[in-house]
């Protein structure tokens, strides 16, 4: 299978647990998406138990708000990136979060755009907006020069602050900000760019 | 170029899940209110997911999959639809967005505000471990923030009104950010006042 076809498989996984609780599709998510919630929840420090028991309810939270999930506005790879994330902060922080933070993150999500409405026999592809986006957002990064990339990645997978980021490459701070601020420049103006020669 | 920090460092931490609690709610109430950096704020959360898919997996040990399995029958769908109106500030008559109101311990008018002449201030309490002290400010028209400096990151999100910060004016859903080297003393709009949150490092 293609990159696309797989992508758009898991997309259709998602939605089948979403609108018949497809235990089957489900399974082919956690196969795919657990061990990779799991290297991202290592890659931040947590230890091998904790990352596996994290990466367990990373995906028990996707079986339940399944149907919350919307294609037009996330890829599933976006998407249970944003309940990791959110589950690895309230594991470090130990706080007692009030009920609504999660319904919060929704709100700030669903941020007032077009309904997501359902239109049956329209291309899956047309529909996902988020996929499109991804795609060339992953142009744009093979574009960058490989000094770039490497500090969005450390940025994103490691628990590090740019200081530390900056102690480990042996750089001055200057030149992390620097080099962080260059990559999301990039990104945003091959983005934006693509937008513009679309419209 | 400074050392400073800028909003899209700011949505990208924010993406990263970098941000302290209180910084994340003024960025969280940021976003509800200000389309182009929701849009921003997507670019970089949809950048995470594009990583997260790049890291070689990490198996899990089998009986995780078993276990989660067998529990998927208990588990009771959220089927609560995403609500669609992030933005939903002013439509109720309230200025709020959505995180914040739902941080606030009763409506706007009958917290206990502190008033010192020209400003009335309400802090937020402060989730346990949180060095930062997140609050509420209002100012009467014309009224200044005495001139300050900052130790750390200070962040002004304007919620109502417009606030005057050196030679930018601000409006509802701007988000001024200030740390180490700004000395800075803001002042509400003639005639409209202005009410902010605040968080300080």
């Amino acid at each position: 299978m293609s990159r696309s076809e797989e992508e758009r498989t898991r997309i259709e996984d998602l939605l089948a647990v979403a609108r018949h609780r497809d235990r089957e599709a489900f399974g082919r998510l956690f196969d795919y998406y657990a061990p990779r919630v799991k290297a991202y929840l290592r890659r931040l420090g947590a230890d091998p138990q904790q990352a596996e028991e994290l990466a367990q309810e990373v995906m028990l939270t996707v079986w339940r708000r399944a149907a919350q999930y919307d294609p037009r506005r996330a890829t599933p790879g976006t998407w249970i990136f944003r309940i990791a994330r959110n589950r690895r902060i309230d594991a470090l922080r130990r706080e007692r979060r009030p009920p609504e933070a999660e319904e919060v993150e929704v709100e700030t999500e669903a941020g007032g755009e077009e309904e997501a409405a359902e239109r049956p026999g329209e291309a899956l592809e047309a529909r996902s907006e988020a996929l499109l986006m991804e795609r060339r957002l992953r142009e744009a990064i093979a574009r960058l020069p490989p000094e770039q990339a490497e500090i969005l990645r450390l940025y994103y997978l490691e628990e590090m602050p740019q200081g530390e980021i900056a102690d480990t490459l042996g750089l001055p701070l200057g030149t992390v900000k620097s080099r962080l601020r260059l990559a999301l420049a990039k990104l945003r103006d091959y983005l934006g760019g693509n937008e513009a020669s679309r419209a | 170029m400074t050392n400073g920090i800028d909003l899209d460092e700011l949505l990208i931490a924010h993406a990263a899940g970098h941000l302290g609690e209180a910084a994340a709610l003024v960025v969280a109430a940021h976003l509800c209110l200000c389309p182009e950096s929701r849009r921003r704020y997507r670019l970089y959360e949809t950048l995470g997911g594009l990583l997260l898919e790049e890291l070689p997996p990490e198996p899990l040990a089998p009986e995780r999959r078993q276990r989660v399995l067998a529990v998927l029958g208990e588990e009771v769908a959220d089927s609560a639809q995403p609500d669609r109106t992030g933005d939903d500030a002013g439509a109720s008559g309230n200025p709020l967005p959505a995180p914040l109101r739902a941080r606030l311990p009763a409506p706007l008018d009958c917290c206990p505000w502190r008033r010192s002449g020209a400003l009335a201030e309400l802090p937020l309490a402060a989730p346990p471990g949180e060095p930062a002290r997140l609050r509420l400010l209002r100012l009467e028209p014309g009224a200044a923030v005495p001139a300050h400096g900052h130790e750390g990151l200070e962040l002004t999100l304007v919620l109502e009104g417009r606030l005057c910060d050196g030679e930018r004016m601000l409006g509802p859903g701007d988000l001024a950010i200030a740390d180490a080297s700004t000395v800075h003393a803001p002042r509400a709009g003639e005639g409209e006042g202005c009410l902010c949150l605040l968080c300080a490092a």
